[in-house]
């Protein structure tokens, strides 16, 4: 019963390493973390849009194939990446899409015969094939922008986008005390596991993620007041500048026209 | 709950995305006008939480562990307003940095998590207090609620798919079930065990709030969670 434990510091550790490794790969040469943030943002947006307007397996294919020769000229390790991606959009997507790939869920021609009434259907498959590779390329997208990037310049990109101010730097400021909770109940959580005899019951575990979500809320609302003052102390009016030093380059533009041509290209295709 | 991209058509997201503007509107304005000037490092902080809370693991019988969303707790001590900001916010992130939920689902999942859950589970636990309930069973009374309300707008997203975005031949192009399916396959698994989660881990901490004791250091601090005036 005191799995909880383990899995909540793994899972914490988990978004520590995902943070270093991020910073790693946001640090090495390659195309897409040679892209002003701004543009990298919108345009994976953008990329996420049109993909998710795509019906026929060939559009996605080549969308897929986009995604990986995106991913391997941005330098992720591949192996890694599609791991990652797959777990979601093709295992979890296609546990769920099973069952409507049977022909007592839809009629259609047979493909692959599990007993003499009981078979997998053509039409069935392909549907499944089509939402898996969606998945796949939505996700995709996402992944190379969060490794190819600095995740506070993901952030800070979206005061680009002209959005209440409110928001952006909520976003901002947010980014930074999730750090500062996680470590605070990683070591709740390593405590409580060091301190451990025995079996921990299912009733005082939930009493004790329930201290621990108590002990953090009370915590962070003294943090607010701290925050707040030191904030005041520094000149804080209620009014927030700023500053942002984004610079569009040369390949900037040459992704943009490139990505252009590229979804032209797709569409006069008609695939 | 997070439905990831490719299961909603970008029609759908469109609209979900374009019904959370007003709500993020007026409750950046909301949460302005209480809390004047703090409004920024509230909101953070609480983003943070709601954030941080997503990621415990909750053990429940039967061996394995289950996550809560927190969004009834937070409404009940932050406001539901400020919920509302706190919660799309660790979405956002999650959704962005983490690929926890699609980026063009953002808007169905703000929705369901963000707004619907902390007002629905706030208006009933606001409805259980009026009826003289104690604030530890209002709490999770509402907590069951607003996870419930979430979850089965969620099913209802996912199971208007098919109707709506099919082929010429019928075949649906994004989520294939239907209403008669998802409703009952989402509903089972949350009135079943993710609503008691959600409900136990609410009411305890509530519970635990209430319980500070005065000579605790965080006594003092804990006022306004208790719902006190100084």
């Amino acid at each position: 019963m005191d799995r909880f434990l383990e899995k909540t510091i793994q899972g914490i550790y988990g978004i520590f390493e995902d943070l270093f490794y991020s910073d790693e790969i946001a640090a090495k040469k390659g195309l897409m973390q040679s892209l002003d943030p701004r543009v990298k943002l919108l345009s994976i947006l953008l990329l996420i849009v049109i993909a998710n307007f795509g019906k026929s397996i060939l559009f996605l294919s080549v969308f897929a194939i986009y995604t990986v020769v995106l991913a391997f000229l941005s330098k992720i390790p591949l192996k890694a990446y599609i791991k990652r991606v797959a777990v979601i959009s093709i295992i979890f997507t296609g546990i769920i899409l099973l069952p409507s790939t049977f022909n007592f869920f839809e009629k259609g021609s047979p493909l692959i015969y599990f007993g003499k009434n009981l078979y997998i259907t053509k039409e069935g498959a392909l549907a499944s094939l089509t939402l898996m590779m969606r998945s796949f390329v939505s996700l995709s997208f996402v992944y190379i922008l969060s490794l190819s990037t600095k995740w506070t310049d993901i952030l800070k990109a979206f005061r680009s986008f002209h959005l209440p101010q409110v928001f952006t730097t909520t976003l901002e400021m947010a980014f930074r005390y999730i750090f500062l909770f996680l470590e605070v109940s990683l070591n709740t959580f390593l405590a409580r596991k060091s301190r451990n005899v025995g079996k921990i019951k299912g009733r005082d575990g939930r009493k004790f993620v329930a201290s621990v979500i108590g002990s953090i809320l009370i915590r962070s609302n003294e943090l607010t007041e701290e925050v707040y003052k030191a904030m005041v102390s520094r000149g804080y009016r209620g009014e927030y500048k700023t500053f942002s030093s984004f610079k569009m380059t040369p390949w900037d533009y040459i992704w943009i026209s490139s990505n252009l041509i590229f979804i032209i290209a797709l569409f006069n295709a008609k695939l | 709950m997070h439905i990831p991209d490719g299961y909603l058509s970008p029609q759908t997201c469109a609209v979900m995305g374009a019904a959370m503007v007003p709500v993020l509107y007026k409750s950046v304005k909301e949460v302005n006008k209480e809390l004047d000037k703090k409004d920024i490092p509230t909101m953070a902080i609480g983003s943070a939480f709601s954030f941080t809370v997503m990621m415990f693991n909750v053990p429940i019988p039967g061996g394995t562990t289950a996550h809560a969303i927190g969004s009834t707790l937070l409404a009940i001590v932050l406001g539901p307003w400020a919920a509302v900001i706190s919660v799309t916010v660790a979405l956002i992130i999650q959704a962005l940095l983490f690929g926890d939920g699609g980026v063009l689902a953002l808007g169905a999942n703000t929705f369901n998590m963000a707004f619907l859950a902390p007002f629905v589970g706030y208006g009933v636990y606001k409805l259980m207090m009026r009826l003289k309930l104690k604030k530890v069973l209002s709490s999770a009374i509402g907590a069951y609620a607003g996870i419930n309300a979430a979850a089965f707008a969620t099913a209802v997203e996912l199971g208007i798919q098919p109707m709506l975005f099919h082929t010429a031949t019928g075949k649906a192009l994004y989520f294939p079930y239907e209403l008669n399916i998802s409703i009952p396959a989402m509903m089972f698994a949350h009135l079943t065990v993710a609503g008691f989660v959600e409900a136990i881990v609410t009411a305890l901490v509530i519970y635990y709030l209430e319980k500070v004791e005065e000579d605790n250091i965080l006594y003092q601090y804990s006022y306004r969670l208790r719902g006190e005036k100084r």
